[in-house]
C-alpha cells in the first residue's frame, strides 16, 4: 500500500527537524564549551580578575612605604592627612585582597596570594606601628633620616628599614603571583584556543553529518515520492493513453455514424426524390389514363357517332354496294343472258353453220333431189327467223348490258366517292373494329386511371412515411454530427491530457524541460488522425493532397481539426483575409435588439 | 452514383470556403457526405444538378435567400430541453442568489439558440422563480432562420418535450395540433433574432447576467472561438455566468473567467 505522499513529506519534515535540532543542540553544547560559563573560561576570567586585583598592589605598597618615610617630618596636619590616607590604603589593600581571594580559583595561587597577603598585611602593620611610634616620639625629636641613609641611627630608622624590606618582599611575592597567573593565563588561552578549534571542527563534522542526513533523507523520501508519483503518473499515462485511444475510436465511430446517417439521409433523400418522381409520374399516368379514358370515351362516343355515320355510310355504301351487287348481278345476269345469248348465238351460229353446210352438201347432193334443198332452206329460214329474233334479243341484251355497265360505272363511282369518305368495305370493317378497340381502350384506360389513383395514394403514403423517415434520419444525422464534433473536441482534450501527463513524466524522470516536451494541442496545430481514419474513402489515397478538400480557413488556421499539412502560401493568410468584412455584414444580425 | 461522387473536390472546397467565410463553420473532408446529403434537397429544390451550378445560384442571388437556405442546411441544430442539466442548475442557483439580494431585472442570452429549447428552458426556470416579461428578457439568437422560425413558433413534439418535468409541462405547455405549444407568457420572455456569432460587433448593449454559448464552438476553429468568446464576454457583467457545452472547453483561449464547475464559468 502506497504511503501517502503527505505522510512521507511529514516524515521528511520530522527527520529534518530532528536533525536540525540535533545540530542546534551540538552547536549549543559547543557554544557552552567555549563560552564565558565554561570552567576553563571561568578560571581564565578569575585569573584575569586576579591580575586586575593584583595591579594596584605594588603602587599601594610603594605609596605606603613613601608615606612612612614622609610621616616623621610632616606637620601634625599633614600627619592627620597621611594617617587618613594610610587607613584608606589599608581599606584598598583589603578590598584588593578580598578580590584576590575571590578570584583565586586554585590552591597554589591562593597559597601564593596568602603569602603575598600576609606580607602586605605585615607591611601595613609595620607602617601602622611605625606611625604610632612616631606619634609617640617628642615633636622635637630628630627627624628620621632619609630611608637608607642612616638606618641604624634610631629605632625609627630601623622600623623604616623593616618596612622597606617588607615592601620589597611583598613586591617580590606579588611579582611571583603575577608571573604564575600570567603563566596560567597563557596556558588557559592556549587551552581555550585549542578547545575552540576542537569544537569548531567537531561542529563542522557534525553539521556535515547533519547535512548528509538531511540530504540523504530528502533524497530517500523524495525519490520514494518521485517513484510513487512516477508510478501514479505511469498509471495515469496508460489511463490517458487509453482515453486518448478511446477518444479517437469514439470520434472515429461518431464520424462513421454521422457519415452513415448522412449517407442514409442522402439515400433517403434520393429515395424521396425518386418517390416524388414516381408519384409524379404515377399521377401523370393516372392523369394520362384518365385523359385516355376521357378521350377514348369521347372517341368511342364520337366513333360511336362516327360509327353511326360510318354505319350510315356503310349502309349507304352497302346499299350502294348492294346496288352495285345488284348492278353487278344484273350485269352478271345480263352477262349470263348475254353469254346464253352469245352461246345460243354461238349454237345458232354453229347450227346455222352446220345447217348451212348440210344444206349446201344436201343441196349439192340433192341436185336431183332438190327437194331436200327446200327443206333446208325452210329450216334455214326458220333459223334465220330465230336468228333474227335472237339477234334482235341479243341487241336488246347488249343494249341492256351496256346500260347495266353504265349503271355499274356510276354506282362504283359513287361507291368510290363514298368510300373515299367512309372508306371501302374493308376499312369500314376495321373502323368498326377500331370502335370496338376504342371502347376496350376506354374501359382499360379507366381501369388504369383507377389503379394509378390507388397507386398514387399508396405512393403518397409511402412518401409521407419516407418524409417522416427523412426527418428522423435528418435529426439522427444532425445528432450524430453533433456527437462527432463533440467527440472530436473530447479527443483533442484527451490529447492535451496525454501531453500534460507526458510533461509530468518528463518532469519526474528529469528529462527534457517538461513544458517544451508538451506543447498544447490546442495552442499548436496538431495533426489529428480522425480525419485520416474516417476520411470518406472516396478521396483516393493516391490523391497527392487531401488538403484539396479542405476550406482554406482550415488550412490556414485550424489544421488541428482535420490535421493536414499547411502549405506555405496558406500560412501567410490571416483570418481577417479569410473572413473579409463586407457590406453584407448588416444581414448577419437581424431583428429588434433594443431590449438588450 | 454514390453521394460523394456528387461533389467535385473543387466544388466542395469552394462550398466550404463560402460556409467558413459566412458563418465560421469549418467543414473538413470528413464532412463531405454530410454536406452532400444536406444540400441534395437544395439541389432538388433549385433544380440544379451540380454543386457548382448551385453555388453559382447562391452567389447570384442578391437577396441572400438561397444562402439562407444553404446555411439552414449546413448548420446542425441539435438541441433539447434541459440539455446538460447541470448548467441550468447553476443558473438557477445564481438567479436565486441574485433574487434574494434584491435583483429583479434579468437579461440572459442564448447565443446559439437553435430551435429555442435552451431559451425556453431558461424561460421556465426564470418563470418558476417568478420572473415576468416586464423585468426579464431572454435573447435567443441563431444564424439559421429555419431554427429561429421554430423558436418563435414555440411548438414542439412530444418526443422533444420528454425531458421536461411533468409539472412544468403541465404548467407551461398546451396541446396544439400534433404537438405542444409553450405558453404565451413564456414566449413573451424570449426574443428570437438572427445573429451571426462570427461577425462581431454584435448589436446588443449588454450587459447580460448569463450567456449560454453551448455546443456551437465545437464547429469553430480556435481563432473564430477566440473572437467569439471575447465579443461575448464584453457583453457579460462582472460576476455573470458564461456557460459552454459539456464537451467544450476554453483551452487555448484568452479569457478572464473563473471556473464554477465544469462548463460553467464566472466573470
Ligand atoms: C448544436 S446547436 C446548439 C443549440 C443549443 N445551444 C444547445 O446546446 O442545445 C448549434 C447552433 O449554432 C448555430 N450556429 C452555427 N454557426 C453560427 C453562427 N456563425 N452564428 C450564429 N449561430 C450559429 C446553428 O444554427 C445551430 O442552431
Amino acid at each position: 500500500m502506497v504511503i501517502r505522499i503527505r505522510t512521507r513529506i511529514a516524515v521528511l519534515g520530522i527527520i529534518s527537524a530532528a536533525v536540525v535540532a540535533l545540530l542546534a543542540g551540538s552547536v549549543w553544547c559547543a557554544f557552552q564549551r567555549i563560552t564565558v560559563l565554561s570552567p576553563l573560561a571561568l578560571e581564565h576570567q578569575a585569573d584575569l580578575r586576579l591580575v586586575t586585583a593584583l595591579a594596584p598592589q605594588p603602587a599601594l605598597t610603594s605609596e605606603i612605604c613613601l608615606l612612612a618615610h614622609q610621616y616623621r617630618d610632616a606637620t601634625p596636619d599633614q600627619r592627620r592627612l597621611l594617617q587618613d590616607r594610610s587607613i584608606t590604603m589599608l581599606a584598598e589593600f583589603k578590598a584588593s585582597w578580598d578580590r584576590m581571594i575571590e578570584a583565586a580559583p586554585n590552591h597554589d595561587q591562593r597559597d601564593q596570594r596568602s603569602l603575598a597577603l600576609d606580607k602586605g598585611g605585615e607591611v601595613f602593620s609595620l607602617v601602622a606601628a611605625y606611625l604610632a611610634t612616631i606619634d609617640a616620639a617628642p615633636a622635637n625629636a630628630a627627624p628620621v633620616p632619609a630611608p637608607g641613609t642612616a638606618p641604624t641611627l634610631a629605632p625609627a630608622a630601623s622600623a623604616l628599614q623593616a618596612i622597606d624590606q617588607a615592601v620589597a618582599d611583598e613586591r617580590a611575592l606579588i611579582d611571583q603571583v603575577g608571573a604564575t597567573t600570567n603563566a596560567l593565563l597563557t596556558l588557559r588561552e592556549s587551552q581555550m584556543r585549542s578547545q575552540v578549534e576542537e569544537t569548531g571542527s567537531s561542529l563542522l563534522t557534525e553539521s556535515l553529518i547533519c547535512i548528509g542526513i538531511i540530504v540523504a533523507s530528502n533524497w530517500l523520501v523524495g525519490s520514494s515520492i518521485v517513484r510513487h508519483i512516477g508510478r501514479a503518473a505511469g498509471r495515469l499515462r496508460s489511463g490517458t493513453d487509453q482515453v486518448a485511444t478511446a477518444a479517437v475510436e469514439v470520434s472515429a465511430g461518431a464520424q462513421r455514424i454521422a457519415q452513415g446517417a448522412s449517407e442514409q439521409a442522402a439515400s433517403l433523400e434520393q429515395t424521396t426524390a425518386a418517390l416524388e418522381e414516381l408519384s409524379s409520374s404515377c399521377s401523370q399516368n393516372a392523369a394520362n389514363a384518365r385523359q385516355a379514358n376521357v378521350l377514348a370515351t369521347e372517341a368511342s362516343k364520337t366513333s360511336q357517332s362516327g360509327e353511326r355515320t360510318a354505319r350510315k355510310a356503310a349502309a349507304d355504301a352497302a346499299a350502294k354496294l348492294k346496288e352495285l351487287g345488284e348492278a353487278i348481278t344484273a350485269i352478271r345476269t345480263s352477262y349470263d343472258k348475254t353469254t346464253q345469248v352469245v352461246a345460243s348465238i354461238d349454237d345458232i351460229a354453229i347450227q346455222i353453220n352446220l345447217l348451212a353446210l348440210n344444206a349446201a352438201v344436201e343441196a349439192a347432193r340433192a341436185g336431183e333431189a332438190g327437194l331436200g334443198f327446200a327443206v333446208v332452206a325452210d329450216e334455214v329460214r326458220n333459223l334465220a327467223a330465230r336468228s333474227t329474233e335472237e339477234a334482235k334479243s341479243t341487241a336488246a341484251l347488249i343494249k341492256e348490258a351496256r346500260a347495266n355497265t353504265e349503271r355499274v360505272q356510276t354506282v362504283s363511282a359513287s361507291v368510290q366517292e363514298h368510300l373515299v369518305h367512309a372508306l371501302d368495305r374493308e376499312v369500314v370493317g376495321s373502323f368498326q373494329q377500331m370502335v370496338g378497340v376504342v371502347l376496350k381502350v376506354s374501359r382499360l384506360a379507366g381501369e388504369v386511371a383507377n389503379a394509378s389513383d390507388e397507386q398514387a395514394k399508396g405512393i403518397f403514403q409511402i412518401n409521407q412515411a419516407v418524409a417522416k423517415m427523412d426527418k428522423v434520419t435528418q435529426e439522427n444525422a444532425a445528432g450524430a454530427e453533433e456527437a462527432a464534433a463533440s467527440s472530436e473536441e473530447m479527443q483533442s482534450h484527451a490529447q492535451e491530457l496525454t501531453l500534460v501527463v507526458t510533461a509530468l513524466q518528463a518532469l519526474l524522470s528529469g528529462g527534457q524541460s517538461a513544458l517544451e516536451a508538451a506543447p498544447s494541442v490546442l495552442r499548436k496545430p496538431l495533426a489529428v488522425s480522425v480525419a485520416e481514419t474516417t476520411r470518406p474513402n472516396h478521396s483516393a489515397p493516391a490523391s497527392p493532397s487531401p488538403i484539396l478538400a479542405l476550406p482554406p480557413c482550415q488550412r490556414t488556421v485550424t489544421p488541428s481539426r482535420n490535421g493536414h499539412a499547411i502549405t506555405q502560401a496558406e500560412r501567410q493568410l490571416k483570418p481577417s483575409q479569410v473572413i473579409p468584412l463586407t457590406d453584407e455584414e448588416a444581414a448577419d444580425h437581424q431583428g429588434d435588439f433594443s431590449r438588450f | 452514383m454514390t453521394i460523394q461522387e456528387m461533389i467535385d473536390p473543387a466544388d466542395y472546397r469552394s462550398l466550404s470556403e463560402l460556409v467558413y467565410d459566412r458563418i465560421g463553420i469549418a467543414l473538413g473532408p470528413s464532412r463531405q457526405s454530410m454536406v452532400s446529403s444536406r444540400i441534395a434537397k437544395r439541389l432538388r429544390a433549385t433544380q440544379t444538378t451540380t454543386v457548382r451550378a448551385y453555388l453559382d445560384l447562391v452567389k447570384a442571388d442578391k437577396q441572400g435567400e438561397e444562402l439562407m437556405h444553404l446555411l439552414d442546411a449546413i448548420t446542425t441544430n441539435t438541441t433539447s430541453f434541459f440539455r446538460e442539466p447541470a448548467a441550468f442548475a447553476a443558473l438557477d442557483e445564481d438567479v436565486r442568489a441574485r433574487l434574494s439580494s434584491g435583483q429583479r431585472q434579468f437579461r440572459i442570452w442564448s447565443a446559439a439558440a437553435s430551435t429555442g429549447m435552451e431559451a425556453y428552458t431558461i424561460a421556465m426556470l426564470l418563470a418558476e422563480n417568478g420572473a415576468t416579461a416586464r423585468d426579464c428578457a431572454i435573447l435567443a439568437t441563431d444564424i439559421s432562420t429555419r431554427a429561429l422560425a421554430a423558436c418563435r413558433a414555440g411548438t414542439y413534439t412530444a418526443e422533444a418535450l420528454a425531458p421536461v418535468p411533468p409539472k412544468m409541462l403541465a404548467r407551461w405547455f398546451a396541446r396544439e395540433g400534433d404537438g405542444m405549444r409553450i405558453h404565451a407568457s413564456l414566449r413573451a420572455l424570449v426574443t428570437a433574432n438572427r445573429l451571426n456569432l462570427v461577425k462581431p460587433p454584435y448589436p446588443m448593449r449588454g450587459p447580460f447576467d448569463a450567456i449560454f454559448c453551448r455546443n456551437v464552438m465545437i464547429y469553430f476553429d480556435l481563432p473564430v472561438r477566440q473572437r467569439l468568446v471575447s465579443a461575448c464576454l464584453a457583453l457579460l457583467r462582472p460576476g455573470g455566468l458564461f456557460l459552454i457545452g459539456a464537451a467544450e472547453s476554453l483551452y487555448g483561449l484568452d479569457h478572464p473567467l473563473s471556473t464554477v464547475r465544469p462548463s460553467v464559468y464566472r466573470r
